[in-house]
């Protein structure tokens, strides 16, 4: 059987912003889309949200979570000194990712 | 980088006024891992967001043939994936107006990577935990007392399971497990975690209670001390003690110089004796059945039949009426199947007979009379509400 950890940090993860889009995105030049400019992201002074997407503008509304949501990032463990691979999947919260990019570094 | 001038250029051919937008600007750009698959989304409920908060973890536990839980240290959950018609963007370190700090009147800009997105979560809801399999499992080499050496000692092949060999293969929380190990009277030997054989849990068990009457001791007050002493010599002292924790409940009489005693648990040594006198006949006749389960158990015990709901059934249609051992815990653990089995074992039941065999199958704040309604349906006979199945049976 798969036993999956998911870890978290003292004091619980740092908190992230959820942005809900209606539709899709796609590249313009089928580049993908990493590493490129998605848009700006302004609030008026009455706190409305208004995104500028190439050339949209998106107009939205700031809500709380009716239930948190955590966001889960795949963690592939391999141990250092050892002669076979042994992967094991663990998913960690957020606050983690930049010490697990560190890890893969090393490795 | 998009620059300060860049994104004013911008707000003024979208023709939105400066002077009406919050100085503090995001520039939002997808990270070099955004499309790898490999974030994803849980819904929190407000117990499991108070956990992660904390610090601690959660694990997910299946096998490729099994719907997938999530447990916490102690309760178990579902775990489903929802889809949504919408994107959904993570973005770590975006603050909204009302969470910024510092200067709120000089325009900022701010870079911030969107680390991944995603059009499903997973929803997780609480479930019962499936323990079935730990009997299963334990069954496997029940412990038959240590004169006795099973084949797979001999083999040298493991003996049982440890707790974290039952934590790889039970989709449960450890505290759920250890709950269930009580119920069925398992204990820790050299590590490992055993069943008793039932025979010999009855031997056990019958050294105890003909030590209690030929002392004439009230069954309410069983000291532990002398009990080992008389005992030790026949079976080994933890056995003895692990027969009254299950059978008894323990305490310290402080009367007496602080003796640790026990007091045998009436209900839990009239259903034993009942197990040991049915399980080895299909049916008993009631009547028959009834005197001899008296005379079986100690003095000062009276046996009655509601002490054996959920572990015998009496068919009050034969004539002569019989009883039969039927035990909860034999039956399948998914609920339609458990229906299943029951409609087919008998077609109609009462709501009295039927309650303790479905009982276990409440998931938190549900009824036996809501699960009846989904699974049953029912009908009056003979002035009685009888429930039957939804589809059709073959008996």
């Amino acid at each position: 059987m798969v036993q999956i950890i998911i870890t978290s940090v003292e004091g619980g993860p740092a908190e992230w912003l959820l942005v809900e889009l209606q539709g899709e995105m796609v590249a313009r030049q089928n580049t993908g889309l990493a590493k490129n400019l998605m848009g700006d992201l302004h609030f008026t002074n009455e706190g409305v949200p208004v995104l500028i997407v190439g050339h949209h503008i998106l107009y939205g509304k700031q809500v709380k979570l009716e239930k948190p949501f955590a966001v889960l990032v795949k963690h592939t463990v391999t141990p250092q000194g050892s002669e076979v691979a042994v992967e094991t999947d663990s998913e960690r919260l957020t606050r983690l990712w930049e010490t697990n990019c560190c890890c893969m570094d090393d490795l | 980088m998009r620059t300060l001038e860049q994104v004013h250029a911008t707000v003024k051919i979208a023709k939105l006024k400066e002077e009406e937008l919050h100085p503090t600007v995001h520039c939002l750009t997808f990270g070099e891992n955004v499309a790898s698959g490999d974030y994803c989304l849980l819904e929190l409920d407000s117990t499991l967001c108070a956990r992660i908060e904390a610090g601690h973890s959660l694990t997910i536990r299946g096998d490729k043939d099994e719907h997938a839980v999530l447990c916490t240290e102690s309760k178990t959950y579902d775990l489903r994936i929802a889809d949504t018609s919408n994107l959904l963007l993570f973005v770590p370190g975006c603050n909204t107006p009302d969470q910024m700090t510092g200067d709120q009147t000089h325009p900022q800009l701010v870079h911030s990577q969107i680390s991944g997105f995603s059009n499903s979560y997973w929803e997780v809801r609480p479930r019962r935990p499936k323990l079935k399999k730990l009997k299963k499992l334990l069954m496997e080499n029940p412990y038959e007392g240590p004169l006795v050496r099973t084949v797979e000692d001999s083999d040298q092949n493991s003996p049982g399971y440890t707790m974290g060999d039952l934590l790889d293969r039970i989709q449960a929380s450890e505290v759920e497990i250890i709950a269930q190990l009580k119920n069925i009277h398992a204990c820790e030997i050299d590590g490992y975690w055993r069943v008793l054989d039932f025979d010999y849990e009855m031997k056990l068990l019958g050294f105890v209670t003909q030590l209690v009457d030929s002392e004439s001791w009230s069954f309410g007050r069983v000291p532990l001390d002398y009990c080992l002493q008389e005992l030790g010599p026949l079976e080994p002292k933890e056995m003895i003690e692990h027969c009254l924790n299950c059978y008894g409940r323990r305490y310290i009489d402080e009367g007496m110089r602080g003796e640790v005693c026990f007091a045998l648990d009436e209900e839990k040594v009239c259903q034993a004796m009942a197990q040991m006198l049915l399980q080895n006949a299909v049916k008993f006749n009631l009547a028959e059945f009834l005197e001899v389960w008296q005379q079986s158990v100690p003095e000062g015990m009276t046996t009655r039949l509601d002490q054996l709901r959920s572990l015998a059934l009496v068919d009050r249609t034969s004539r002569p009426e019989t009883i039969s051992l039927l035990r909860v815990e034999d039956l399948p653990e998914d609920t339609q199947e458990r229906f299943n089995f029951l409609f087919s074992m008998r077609e109609k039941w009462s709501e009295d007979d039927i309650v303790p065999y479905i009982r276990d199958l409440c998931g938190e704040k549900q009824t036996t009379g809501a699960l009846l309604t989904k699974y049953a349906r029912s009908s009056m006979q003979n002035g009685m509400k009888v429930y039957n199945s939804r589809r059709p049976m073959s008996t």
